[in-house]
């Protein structure tokens, strides 16, 4: 009997009465229809008896055609390498669903997120404030709605307060953020410290919430949307374009041709190490050691012109599409890959011993944010995160996607549980993934890079989920017809990871928030100004901020 | 610790001066670089095939009058090279040029305009000239339906309908 | 070889099919009753021509004559050009502007491969729409009294069969509508 018929035959035998019907709609992907009352028996069972680990949740407005809105509860069974997902079907009036958080604590977030963004009514939580819609945003207006345009710009309702959580009595609040000057992105931290110690926190962030999945299943065609995915993240923007291209994939089950999959492979594996490199490197900042900083740096950045020129873009690499890759690897450039490789293996050595040797950044390192393996597991933490506590959870290895069923994937995990062992796991993937892709570069198999795709045929369902340098990425897709998607659900790695700050900063000393939070890897961006230069005379001019905003205003003829 | 800053010290002294001397010696770019789009005005067609494609929504097509006009917003664009790729006239291809700074940003915004052809019945766009006149060239080889026949392509949709059904009726007529 | 019924005689003007039609196709309908005269409606759909212009047209072969003769766009493949808009002989492909790809009728390939009948057949009140066997269907239309034949482009297309009238009427219509 198959590991699928296995648990299909455990969940109807091991929890009768729970399911309303249960089918294998892709490969390894179960999806259960569960009655709204059974949910939170039925997602007890899948975690305590299953050994079900929650990924996500993707709210869906079915109203049109099905009449019904659609929760879908995504676990992870990884030993067996199975999506469950457990899907529930609401009223279209007034649709309201249990809490699972008494179960599952890090799924508090993606039920306040449907609460926001459809309107479905989550009852039961410990926390049901506003988690991705602005303060001031009209109350009944769920913008992932279908009946809510896209491109919507409500009058904004006045008076609204931003609902903070109060400090303990006797505690002093100490505000980082909005604008969190270290990460140099909008998250506002509020620590509740009594003397220098943190007793308590509270995290309002989603000010830069730029509805990308709205626009993925209401504005953009399915060859459009890889390229807005690319953009949801900086630096590991390759990740979600596959990660989203495999979904779409799994979903018609037309699978991309083996050389497109070891190319996927080879491009997440180099956007792992260029990510990797730079989080160290801006480690380092964070702790004031600026060489590791500045080198790390140099030693990336002869791989961002390697990825330019494989893919003619220095970043966001604009090569995934449903179905393959837009462009090949021919075997002259094989040599360079290889040569940039072992530059990079050497140089990274090599800062790794040095690093190692380092007392004065080893302590400043450990036994800081600490976050034990149950708390790892109850928030469903991902990525190095997870694995410097312990837990060997790796997409790679649990749900292999692109080529890595055929790699040397090593799954790296440290058990002190702090920014140390986060760390160490970085820098050892680093010098796995090189592995890897001497390995796929070995291996790689002829044969064409895009599969013959002739329709997209609509209400399939897909799930995928990529090991980002962050963690795992998840996305759910709904196939809809016009060439258009019905629903894409994008989980970001800092989404889950996040949840975990107030646990890791409780007890902690302040001087130490910075790099604890770096230690999540949460993503960079900077750019400030502008400079001139004349290279004739070689003069330097920068130009001011006003001037530049003066720029814009006078020439920007678009209207969105 | 005196070791790994040691160690640390050599990784420094060994890297030596790695910036280049842009901008007063040219950066080389790659062979398949994708840097901004340039368009053969002679090729192109008009059709908005790119238009359709642009994930950025780069390309902007009005029509106005007799004439239909496309605004490239080079500003806006992500690099991607999907208008590369769906062009069936080969007319728009990612360059080499990455120095795009400047202080107007009319310098990034490129505009084509074409004939267009509206319906003889109702005066509904039909397409641009050169669309159609493609059409009308290749039609005859392609399909064996002969020029004189193909009046259609001077119509809209719409009125295509009608006319279609207006002259399968009369040729029906003299038979009852 | 099965081929899509239009008989223009019973069409009521319910555009019950055009309701069909969107619904079965997320909300874009592809079969269109077109008033002849301000009063003669007459469904239209793609004929699924012998000679198909809108397969020469298109530059990235993306639209495919199907083994059963069935002329089908794969949307994956469009571009969305327009070229196959302006080179149909009847108006019946048009570009779809959200979904961003050239839209006609494809005979419900989806409901077709399941057993069932398309959409348009199965709810027109009037049956004026039917599809099955060629031979069957030209029996049926041929038995109609009073009648002509007319098969659209090629012999393999959709059957369509025209209002019966004197040809003075039609004289009169044509003039009528100028």
């Amino acid at each position: 009997m198959s590991v699928v018929q296995d648990i299909i035959k455990q969940m109807s035998l091991g929890a009768p009465g729970l399911l309303q019907e249960i089918e294998e709609r892709a490969p390894q992907q179960l999806y259960a229809t569960v009655a709204p009352e059974q949910v939170v028996a039925t997602a007890k069972y899948v975690v305590n008896q299953l050994g079900g680990r929650f990924l996500i949740t993707a709210g869906t407005d079915d109203r049109e055609p099905r009449g019904d809105f659609c929760v879908s509860h995504i676990f992870s069974l990884d030993e067996e390498h199975i999506f469950l997902t457990l899907q529930i079907r609401l009223e279209p009036q007034d649709p309201q669903i249990q809490s699972i958080t008494g179960i599952v604590p890090g799924a508090s977030w993606a039920e306040r997120e449907m609460q926001d963004l459809l309107g479905i009514r989550v009852v039961g939580l410990d926390d049901s404030r506003r988690l991705v819609l602005p303060d001031d945003w009209p109350e009944d207006l769920h913008p992932l709605r279908r009946d809510v345009p896209h491109d919507i710009r409500p009058e904004p309702v006045t008076g609204a307060e931003p609902q903070r959580r109060e400090p303990p009595e006797g505690a002093t609040v100490v505000a980082i953020g909005p604008f969190f000057p270290v990460l140099e992105e909008p998250a506002y931290f509020r620590l509740f410290v009594d003397g220098e110690t943190i007793v308590g926190s509270d995290y309002r962030g989603f000010y830069n919430h730029r509805g990308i999945e709205k626009l993925g299943d209401s504005a953009l065609t399915y060859k459009q949307v890889p390229f807005i995915a690319e953009r949801i993240c900086g630096i590991c923007g390759f990740i979600h374009s596959s990660c989203y291209c495999e979904a779409v994939e799994i979903a018609i089950g037309i699978p991309a041709p083996p050389r497109a999959k070891y190319i996927r492979s080879i491009m997440l594996e180099l956007e792992r190490i260029h990510s990797h490199i730079l989080w160290l490197g801006i480690a380092a900042h964070i702790v004031g050691f600026e060489t590791a900083f500045m080198q790390s740096w140099r030693m990336r950045e002869p791989l961002m012109w390697l990825c330019e020129r494989i893919s003619g873009n220095r970043k966001t690499y604009g090569m995934n599409q449903v179905g393959g890759v837009r462009r090949d690897l021919p075997t002259d450039i094989h040599p360079d890959i290889l040569n940039v490789l072992d530059t990079v293996e050497k140089e990274w050595s090599e800062l790794y011993s040095a690093i190692q040797d380092d007392t004065t950044l080893l302590m400043r390192l450990a036994d800081v944010g600490p976050i034990t393996p149950d708390y790892a597991r109850a928030m469903c933490v991902a990525g190095p995160t997870v694995r410097g506590s312990g837990l060997p959870r790796d997409a790679r290895v649990d749900h292999p996607y692109a080529a890595y069923a055929d790699l040397p994937v090593n799954v790296i995990t440290f058990d002190s549980c702090d920014v140390l062992a986060r760390t160490l796991v970085r820098i050892e993937e680093t010098l796995n993934s090189i592995k890897q892709i001497r390995v796929a570069l070995q291996d790689m198999p002829d044969g064409d890079i895009m599969a013959e795709i002739e329709e997209i045929p609509a209400g399939r369902e897909g799930i995928c989920t990529v090991e980002a340098p962050r963690g795992e990425a998840i996305h759910y897709v709904l196939t809809g017809s016009n060439n258009q998607l019905a629903r894409w659900r994008v989980r970001a790695p800092t989404y889950c990871n996040l949840q975990a700050v107030p646990g890791m900063l409780q007890d902690q000393n302040i001087a130490d928030v910075p790099i604890a939070i770096g230690s999540l890897d949460p993503c960079f961006s900077c750019t400030e100004r502008m400079e001139v230069v004349d290279c004739k005379t070689g003069s330097v001019r920068a130009y001011s901020h006003e001037e530049m905003i003066n720029m814009c205003r006078l020439q920007d003829g678009l209207s969105d | 610790m005196i070791i790994g800053k040691l160690k640390e010290a050599i990784i420094c002294l060994r890297a030596g001066r790695v910036t280049l001397r842009y901008p007063f010696e040219p950066s080389v770019v790659p062979e398949g670089f994708h840097g901004q789009p340039q368009l053969d005005i002679d090729k192109c067609t008009g059709c908005g095939a790119c238009s359709m494609a642009c994930p950025a929504r780069c390309i902007e097509i009005t029509d106005e009058a007799d004439q239909r006009t496309m605004l490239y917003c080079l500003d806006r664009c992500s690099y991607c090279a999907r208008c590369q790729e769906v062009c069936p006239e080969e007319a728009i291809v990612l360059s080499s040029e990455f120095e795009l700074a400047t202080d107007s940003v009319d310098d990034l915004r490129v505009t084509a305009r074409f004939d267009l052809v509206r319906c003889e019945e109702c005066g509904e766009v039909v397409g641009t000239r050169r669309e159609i006149e493609k059409l009308a060239a290749e039609m005859p080889e392609k399909t064996g339906i002969s020029v004189d026949q193909i009046s259609w392509l001077q119509l809209c949709a719409e009125c295509k309908r009608k006319r279609s059904l207006e002259t399968a009726r009369d040729l029906q007529a003299p038979e009852q | 070889m099965n081929v899509l019924y239009l008989d223009l005689n019973r069409c009521i003007y319910c555009r019950a099919c055009e309701v069909a039609c969107e619904r079965e196709h997320g909300g874009v309908s592809r079969i269109f009753v077109t008033l002849l005269d301000w009063t003669e409606p007459v469904p239209v759909a793609c004929r699924h021509c012998e000679k198909h212009p809108c397969v020469e047209a298109c530059p990235v072969d993306a639209i495919e004559v199907t083994d059963e003769g069935a002329v089908i766009i794969h949307t994956n493949k469009c571009i969305s050009c327009g070229l196959c808009v302006i080179a149909c002989p009847f108006g019946v492909i048009e570009l779809d502007k959200a979904g961003k790809i050239a839209d006609k009728c494809d005979l419900c390939a989806h409901r077709l491969a399941d057993g069932r009948q398309p959409a348009c057949v199965l709810t027109c009140p009037t049956r004026c729409i039917q599809y099955g066997e060629f031979e069957e269907i030209m029996a049926r239309a041929r038995a109609k009294p009073g009648l002509t034949l007319v098969s659209a482009v090629g012999e393999t297309g959709t059957v369509v069969t025209m209002p019966d009238r004197p040809a003075g009427a039609v004289q009169k219509a044509t003039s009528g509508s100028d």
